[in-house]
């Protein structure tokens, strides 16, 4: 049996622990890789219909918590992103360029994702599988590093081209 | 003993609050990092990434209310037994008497009973054996934590997907792939009472999707002296010496390569008897039960298309029992008896599962099950004399279909029915419907209605040492409603309160044969649990979760209307995640209060209150991991009921009433990974 004292002793230090050791850097959180990630290779694709706004959607439950508004006005090329969050998959194909489909939507992802080629929508998922069930570009994980999987055929249905400097980079093309 | 003593939850609670509230304090400090925006992508690819915890949608999507714990749970919270993990789940508490553990779900479950209406799987294949139905959450379960992925836990009934004994809940332990290992470990640890354990895993996967993953562990506790005042006299002082003793040792190994899996298992817990039960002289060093589970499976899975998913498998898990049982004096007459039963089982199954049909995802299986040994002896070993000898085997077939049909985006209605062939318990099916609407985006409700049933064990049907057989025994039945309202606004975030209702029929007690004046198990009990049970979990975004749950319910006989013994009002479960303290130290703490309960012989034991906390940190570039746990941290005085079966030898026998439990207790682990 140990003396209540150091119990106490024991339970003060877990109290204290965490603003000191708050000071050390982390690394990077897994949504705030992935806004950025998805910022990035956005830079580098040709989007058909876009005109001033690119609106990057997000369709079901948000998983980037405040990551994605860092990326709220930050230009592409001539046009300006904007974060859009439609309530359906018909009202985010009228109105978006980019559509991320959230995990909770994942039932629907064949579905959603071909209407979004017959659309030209670039669309975004990180669902185990997403990519192979006709996703643009899948989001994937890889020993805690981002990684991502092309759909080539889907993406030329859509007119989205992305550029061969990026392509060498996936993980896997379908 | 501090019996019948009500505490105000408050004290522990404000405790308990003041930890959160030291968590959520470190979250806020969280720093930003660099804009990420800006970096190439080259940069973005190789950056590590701490994976955000999510909430998966699976869980909302269930046709109940599921609780799943994951490894690095059980690897943040430092537990050690799957009674440690069912301790934390909504609803449940878990009681101990020095030898098994006992669950209570919603309010129902006897001490006792050795968990015979609670359904444990390994990876989704029946541990609970055929002669006792016993569920082994203690240390005689035989896998351990350290191989497991995840536990899920689903209350209420099971039987239409599971059959036999998935009557208050369902605990489906899932092991670990090869290659989640990555090579060895090493883990030694200290614990309270000399403690001590080791452990070794070993798991490696190809490139080309073959895993192996091994395990071995042995742990030796001497445990601690214990008193019971019941048993206070002269000869003994009412002191167990040396006799919570607590030994096993485990093995564990899968294989799985291209849709092919093969998993073997072995585990073997000595366990010291220091209650007397059953009639035994006390404190004698003599009395011991041994529980020893052996299991091994071929399975096989193919995606045949993109809509069609089969699966098939066989297996074969065995079990023994054995306990030594001291009725006399030592030095006179009878040196002991010894009890003994074995189980042995070898099934088939197979199952599909299409979604070809749109707006439907079908699942259908059937099962064969040959019980080919199902055997329990009792015997004195000096002067030898046979007391029972009694053999039954039976076979088992069953069959289920299982629908989840989208109607429209905001509809989902899931039912399924299986029926069940039993060669002793003959035929039953037993349905279940679950409800579910989505209404805008955030809020889902559900509403659930099932069956189960549980075959009498060969136990209660034939063993004839103590009282008279009844082989004619009918199944217990239960019916449950639940109604389930969920808001789950993000990936990290989830609230649920949930209206349930459970009623029971054909339950098996002990009654007085009138000819004979034997005891004889009949189907004479019912009894019904009503209550509410409200749950909400937050996974922060600096990796800090917040975790709470409470429930307000009450378990009648309906019988004689009597508050069912071991079955508490009221429980309150706390507990946080601190975020991580920075690269190396994870802080986890945990707070559990369990109402007042009536005990078997009538009296009660008082509520209560527990702290447990845990410290993870990683050194030498996560090469090395120390785990170091504090359980009961305020030293809280409590008691769990005893069972009928807790009585001594004396004229007459005197009865435990209530059985003390651990007070402050350590728990230190080294792991070393190569």
């Amino acid at each position: 049996m140990m003396p209540p004292s150091l119990a106490r002793f024991l339970l003060r230090g877990c109290l204290l622990l965490p603003a000191a050791a708050q000071a050390q850097a982390q690394a990077a959180d897994e949504y705030a890789a992935k806004a950025a990630f998805i910022y990035n290779i956005v830079q580098f694709s040709t989007l058909p219909n876009m005109n001033g706004v690119v609106r990057l959607c997000v369709l079901g439950r948000d998983p980037f918590g405040g990551a994605l508004a860092t990326l709220e006005g930050r230009p592409l090329g001539n046009a300006r992103l904007s974060i859009v969050y439609p309530r359906s998959g018909p009202e985010a194909l009228m109105q978006c360029h980019i559509l991320y489909i959230s995990a909770s939507e994942a039932d629907d992802m064949p579905a959603l994702a071909d209407s979004a080629r017959a659309a030209g929508v670039l669309t975004i998922a990180d669902t185990r599988g997403a990519a192979r069930k006709g996703v643009m570009l899948e989001l994937v994980l890889d020993d805690r590093r981002i990684a991502f999987e092309f759909n080539g055929a889907a993406a030329r249905g859509a007119g989205v081209v992305l550029s061969s400097k990026v392509l060498r980079l996936a993980r896997a093309i379908y | 003993m501090l019996l019948n003593k009500e505490t105000s939850p408050s004290r522990h609670l404000s405790r308990a609050l003041g930890l959160l509230a030291a968590g959520l304090q470190a979250g806020a400090l969280a720093q930003q990092g660099p804009d990420l925006n800006a970096l190439p992508l080259e940069q973005l690819l190789n950056l590590e990434v701490v994976t955000a915890s999510k909430i998966p949608q699976k869980i909302s999507e269930a046709p109940s209310s599921v609780t799943v714990i994951t490894a690095e749970d059980i690897r943040l919270r430092g537990y050690r037994t799957l009674t440690d993990v069912l301790q934390s789940v909504p609803g449940m508490t878990v009681s101990y008497d020095r030898n098994y553990n006992y669950a209570n779900i919603r309010g129902l479950g006897n001490p006792g009973d050795l968990n015979t209406r609670l359904l444990i799987l390994i990876d989704g294949r029946r541990l609970n054996d055929v002669v006792y139905d016993q569920g082994a959450i203690g240390t005689e379960f035989p896998i351990d934590l350290a191989l497991i992925d995840r536990v899920e836990f689903v209350p209420g009934p099971g039987s239409a997907i599971y059959g036999s004994s998935a009557f208050f809940g369902v605990v489906n332990v899932i092991t670990k792939s090869g290659a989640a290992l990555k090579g060895q470990t090493i883990t030694v640890g200290r614990f309270t009472g000399r403690g001590r354990e080791v452990r070794n895993t070993y798991g490696r996967g190809t490139p080309g999707g073959t895993e192996l993953l091994l395990g071995a562990s042995a742990y030796d506790s001497p445990g601690r002296d214990l008193y019971f005042p019941e048993f206070d006299d002269a000869a003994s002082h009412g002191i167990a010496r040396g006799l919570d003793y607590d030994r096993y040792h485990r093995l564990f190994a899968k294989l799985s390569t291209g849709g092919i899996v093969a998993e073997a298992y072995f585990g073997s817990r000595t366990k010291g008897i220091p209650t007397a039960s059953y009639g035994q002289q006390f404190n004698d060093p003599r009395s011991l039960s041994l529980d020893e589970y052996a299991g091994a499976a071929l399975s096989w899975h193919r995606a045949v298309s993109d809509t069609l998913d089969l699966f098939a498998g066989v297996s074969v898990a065995r079990y023994r029992y054995r306990s030594i049982n001291v009725t006399e004096p030592a030095g006179a007459g009878t040196t002991y008896s010894v009890d003994t039963a074995t189980s042995l089982g070898s099934g088939a199954e197979m199952r599909a599962i299409s979604s070809a049909l749109p707006g439907h995802k079908l699942i259908a299986g059937a099962e064969y099950t040959r019980d080919s040994k199902r055997q329990m002896s009792n015997y004195d070993v000096a002067p030898y004399r046979l007391n029972l000898d009694v053999a039954a085997p039976k076979r088992q077939a069953a069959v289920y279909l299982q629908d989840e049909m989208r109607l429209g985006p905001s509809v989902i209605v899931n039912t399924g029915v299986r029926h069940d062939y039993d060669s002793e318990g003959g035929a039953t099916t037993n349905p279940r419907v679950a409800l579910l609407y989505k209404t805008t985006g955030q809020v889902s409700l559900k509403a659930l209605y099932g069956t189960a049933f549980r075959s009498a064990n060969a136990y209660e049907r034939y063993y004839t040492f103590d009282f008279r057989a009844n082989p004619a025994l009918r199944s217990e039945r239960i019916k449950t409603y639940e109604l389930i309202a969920e808001y789950f606004p993000t990936d990290r975030f989830r609230a649920t309160a949930s209206v349930f209702q459970y009623r029971m029929r054909d339950m098996l007690a002990l009654a007085t044969d009138p000819v004979n004046g034997m005891l004889v198990f009949s189907n004479i009990d019912a009894a019904r649990a009503t209550g509410i049970e409200l749950e909400a979990e937050w996974l922060r975004e600096d990796g800090g979760a917040l975790k709470g749950s409470a429930n307000v319910q009450s378990a009648r006989n309906d019988v004689d209307g009597a508050w069912l013994p071991n079955s508490p009002r009221r429980l309150l479960k706390l507990n946080t995640t601190l975020p991580p303290l920075g690269d190396h130290l994870r802080a986890y703490a945990e707070y559990r209060f369990t109402s007042r309960r009536r005990t078997v012989q009538g009296g009660e034991v008082g509520g209560f209150g527990v702290v447990d906390l845990n410290l993870v940190g990683t050194l030498a570039g996560s090469h090395v991991e120390l785990s170091a746990g504090v359980l009961n941290v305020f030293a809280r005085r409590y008691a769990d009921s005893a069972s009928e079966e807790h009585y001594d030898n004396s004229t007459p026998p005197r009865r435990l009433d209530a059985i003390r439990q651990d007070g402050r207790t350590l728990r230190l682990m080294a792991m070393v990974r190569f």
